[in-house]
């Protein structure tokens, strides 16, 4: 398996960390925050695990394009779950990952600010030219992608360019069929 | 409820290893020390009753008691086999560097005899000696080999080894009876005891009687039978037995708080960590007092499995102690009452320490309990009435301590204002602990991202961190005060010791005007660890002080060369002038007093002087040769500039000099002697309280595993995100390392003003102005060392199961 230029199949452990590190970046569906960590110190983690400086124009725009910048000084446990969850895509784009792996972002968030969340990720794919692969039961959340692969029992069934709500939820009905 | 408990207990065993430990420690430790006392009590007992082993009834006879008078009431009395006098002493005898207490019993005749001689012969003559074949072992000699006694008045010649074990307290000897003649005890006078064997045909009570009657006349003459002579001893010594063994239990009563602190904790950790258990039992129609009842039986079943397993590695540890010494000869006594209190405490401790976590902890709301996160980390402020209440047990006690210090009640007061600041101290811990990390983790952080999470981690949640800094505080503190309370004391005595006798070793005539050998004078000097040393003429004279006269003085001659052994001694005397002993009141400066000699009688001026001790006064050359008779030569004064060498030039010297005709004085022995009791003492309670250490560090262990459970996913994302398994492994070392470093520093820091106020505390009612604070560097800093490392040690088992978490799973569901 090979990722950016690095095969991976063959790598220890060092070396492993040091890929998810500098290449990957992960959402989870809960939120997955170090409650000891200030947002901003939650954001910029990887960069120091890394011991790499922090550009601080791309800080900025991550950031800004999240619109986390007055809550920079809170800790988790008095930021909202949507908050969490734009601090988590912040942490997870700090470092300019090859590609961002979204586990159900929206699973733990009720419907607006899970749209709101949507909205941002799809923004800072736009913007920062980031590659999103998103997993999702949500047909809604599904239809913010360029592109759905469906699966199921582990197969992909269907590949949808450009999809919405109904294409995927047709897509899904067929499933059941 | 009880196979849901247990079932507990064997599914999640790792959460509750240290506090099972724990409780085996402290009840090990109580059942260990009782085990080995009664073991060795027995021992003793069966060996101090030796000497009438052989005997059916024993006389003991009064000073005063005509022998002969004895000889022919035992005579004449029916049923009398076998009588004669028991010869006992104790001596302590030693062989090189090894010093052993004997009980040396003169060799009884084959009637009363109770031993064996397994190698070699009984001793016959003056200067033979058997021994038992532990107390040979114990002083390295074998047969044929010499040993000398204590006071190096005699040497002995091993000529037999006997059967019989000795024990850790005394070890058993056999002489001839002639040797207790040269011991200075007649055996041919009456007084002491007397063995009696009894003929076959009469029964001790008959024979009992019989004496008593034919004894009737002899009012200082009891007559006893050998069995209810043994009973009494038996009784006698429980008493001296017990109070050792309660010595013990209250080191071991330490262990036990330590081990209760730990063991809340675990309790603590564990519940917070099973709310989602607890809020499920709850949902499904569980009380509140229902789950509290399975938490509790879960404590005492945890107490019920630990105590047991202390109860039997007591035992164990004890049999194998009493093997040591050689008391289990003897069978190993089990005292079925203290191992039932042992066993009653532990059981007790743990469900005391659990009661409160188990309280807070199962006060939780159902629906709280379900939710994915805890609601919040226990970062509630510890109330301000904790700080007040804290505050003022530091300050009363602080009072109560420094108040009356130099008074005569200063050392119960200086304890009791201890107790108080050590409790304001470890209860408000929960303020402070934090606190103090928070600084310590700002500091560490400089040193990279690890360390700062590291540093963030250790004060998440402070009543945890404060309740394990807390148990090692106190484990340290308590050595750390024995230590610097004797560091302290042991300066203090010693320079008191130096400011007060000047001459480092003195050799000199028990007859004062007697030479000393030729040759002798200069062995000593070259002797190791003497840097040099003066020859000072000596005469005998008459000391009169107004109508006081003092007869048979030593007067010592004045020679320059004492500033070579005395740095504060004069460099000159005037002829008129008298030395007397600063030490004694009886003098004062300026006085005139009189010294009559055997040529001359002189008048003289008192200067009073440490150079000179009590029964001694220094007059010059000039002076001495006036009043005549004088002895060049006669005594010898040297110096021991390094006081590390002070044992060695001690022991050398005492060896050059027939102690028998000379003696050996001086600070050196005074201060090798003092060191050496000091010292033993401090490495026994040391050694005592490193158990609580010990638990205390298991603590650190628990917290941080039980810590590690809880972050799972946390380590998992950590992780996911990059950070190497090293790394996580050295977030653990470094949370160790903080919340050990918290409580080794506190605990050091107290237990230098603690030490330091006990040994004020003693020394001032003593008269001793000033106490030199004194820290034995090599002690203290070592333990400290110890400490540390273990705590390092500590966190290896959590940072390897923190580093196994995948990064996987911080993508499972919770």
């Amino acid at each position: 398996m090979w990722l950016g230029g690095v095969e991976i199949s063959g790598l220890d452990d060092r070396r492993l960390t040091a890929v998810r590190r500098d290449h990957v970046g992960f959402v989870f569906q809960a939120f997955n925050l170090l409650p000891t960590l200030t947002a901003r110190e939650n954001i910029l983690l990887p960069l120091d695990l890394a011991g790499r400086r922090v550009d601080p124009a791309q800080f900025d725009d991550v950031v800004g394009s999240l619109r986390l910048g007055d809550r920079l000084g809170h800790l988790p446990s008095q930021l909202s779950g949507g908050q969490q969850q734009r601090v988590a895509i912040a942490r997870a784009l700090i470092t300019r990952p090859q590609v961002l792996f979204a586990d159900e972002p929206t699973g733990a968030l009720d419907s607006r600010a899970g749209t709101d969340l949507l909205h941002h990720l799809r923004t800072a794919s736009r913007e920062l030219g980031q590659t999103i692969v998103m997993v999702t039961h949500d047909p809604n959340a599904a239809a913010f992608a360029q592109r759905a692969l469906i699966l199921s029992d582990g197969r992909v069934v269907d590949d949808l360019n450009g999809p919405t709500a109904d294409t995927v939820l047709g897509a899904m009905k067929k499933l059941g069929a | 409820m009880l196979r849901q408990v247990l079932r507990e207990i064997r599914f999640h065993p790792a959460r509750f290893v240290a506090t099972l430990v724990a409780i085996a420690i402290s009840v090990a430790f109580m059942a260990g020390s009782s085990v080995l006392v009664a073991t060795e009590q027995n021992g003793v007992e069966r060996q101090q009753s030796l000497p009438i082993a052989g005997a059916d009834v024993v006389l003991t006879a009064e000073y005063g008691t005509d022998p002969a008078t004895l000889r022919d009431a035992l005579g004449s009395t029916p049923g009398v086999a076998a009588f004669e006098p028991s010869l006992v002493r104790q001596l302590s005898l030693r062989q090189g560097a090894v010093t052993s207490l004997m009980n040396l019993i003169g060799v009884p005749s084959a009637p009363l005899r109770w031993s064996e001689v397994q190698q070699g012969r009984w001793p016959q003559a003056v200067g033979e000696i058997a021994l038992t074949r532990g107390a040979a072992a114990a002083l390295g000699v074998g047969l044929g080999g010499q040993v000398t006694s204590g006071l190096g008045d005699g040497v002995y010649t091993v000529v037999g080894l006997t059967a019989e074990p000795s024990s850790l307290f005394l070890q058993t000897g056999y002489v001839a009876p002639a040797e207790f003649a040269r011991l200075g005890v007649d055996p041919s006078v009456g007084e002491g005891t007397w063995l009696v064997r009894a003929a076959g045909e009469v029964t001790v009570e008959q024979l009992t009687t019989g004496l008593r009657a034919a004894l009737a006349g002899q009012p200082g003459v009891t007559v006893e039978s050998a069995h209810a002579i043994r009973a009494e001893a038996v009784r006698q010594l429980a008493g001296e037995f017990d109070v050792f063994r309660n010595l013990l239990w209250a080191f071991a009563a330490i262990a036990a708080v330590v081990g209760m602190i730990t063991i809340a904790n675990t309790f603590t950790i564990l519940l917070a960590q099973r709310r989602r258990q607890i809020g499920l039992l709850r949902a499904v129609g569980a009380s509140g007092a229902q789950v509290r009842r399975r938490f509790l039986a879960e404590a005492v079943a945890l107490g019920v499995l630990g105590s047991a397993a202390g109860i039997g590695v007591g035992i164990g540890i004890a049999t194998a102690g009493a093997a040591l010494t050689g008391s289990l000869y003897w069978g190993v006594e089990l005292p079925a009452l203290d191992l039932v209190v042992a066993f009653v405490t532990g059981v007790a401790i743990t469900v005391l320490a659990a009661y409160l976590p188990v309280l807070r902890g199962t006060r939780v709301r159902p629906l709280e309990a379900l939710q994915p996160e805890p609601a919040s980390d226990e970062r509630r402020r510890a109330g301000a009435a904790r700080g007040a209440v804290c505050g003022v047990l530091v300050v009363a006690g602080l009072a109560l301590a420094l108040g009356w210090l130099g008074s005569e009640q200063a050392l119960p007061l200086a304890v009791a204002g201890s107790a108080l600041m050590a409790l304001g101290v470890l209860f408000g811990s929960v303020l402070f602990v934090p606190a103090v990390l928070r600084g310590l983790a700002a500091v560490v952080g400089w040193f990279g991202v690890t360390a700062r999470l590291a540093g963030q981690n250790a004060v998440r949640n402070p009543r945890r961190a404060a309740a394990t800094a807390t148990a090692l505080m106190l484990a340290v503190g308590l050595i750390v005060t024995l230590q610097v309370g004797t560091a302290t004391v042991s300066g203090t005595v010693l320079a008191e010791i130096d400011r007060t006798r000047p001459v480092d070793l003195a050799v000199g005539s028990w007859e004062v005007t007697a030479p000393l050998p030729d040759g002798l004078a200069d062995r000593l000097v070259a002797a190791p660890g003497v840097a040099g040393g003066v020859l000072l003429p000596v005469a005998q004279a008459d000391f009169t002080r107004g109508a006081d006269t003092y007869q048979g003085l030593t007067v010592i001659g004045f020679v320059p060369g004492v500033t070579i052994v005395a740095s504060g001694a004069p460099s000159a005397l005037a002829d008129d002038q008298v030395l007397v002993t600063e030490n004694s009141a009886d003098a004062s400066d300026g006085e005139r007093v009189t010294l009559a000699g055997r040529d001359a009688t002189v008048e003289l001026t008192v200067v009073r002087s440490t150079l000179v001790q009590a029964g001694e006064v220094m007059v010059s050359g000039a002076t001495l040769e006036r009043l005549g008779g004088v002895t060049p030569g006669a005594l010898l004064w040297m110096s021991v500039p390094d006081r590390d060498d002070a044992a060695t030039a001690a022991g050398a010297v005492t060896e050059l000099v027939d102690t028998d005709r000379y003696y050996v004085t001086g600070a050196v022995l005074e201060a090798a002697a003092i060191e050496s009791v000091l010292g033993v003492l401090l490495i026994v309670t040391t050694a005592l309280l490193g158990v609580a250490v010990l638990i205390a560090l298991l603590g650190v262990s628990n917290t941080l595993g039980l810590s590690v459970l809880e972050r799972t996913r946390e380590s998992a994302l950590m992780r996911a995100l990059g950070l190497q398994a090293r790394s996580l492994r050295l977030m653990l070392l470094l949370e160790a390392l903080l919340l050990a470093g918290v409580g080794v520093a506190v605990g050091v820091a107290a237990g230098v003003f603690f030490g330091w106020l006990g040994a004020a505390a003693i020394a001032a009612p003593m008269g001793v102005a000033t106490v030199t604070l004194s820290v034995d560097l090599a002690q203290t800093v070592g333990m400290v060392i110890v400490a540390v490392l273990a705590a390092a040690l500590a966190s290896v088992l959590p940072g390897r199961r923190a580093a196994k978490a995948s990064p996987t799973q911080a993508l499972a569901d919770i």
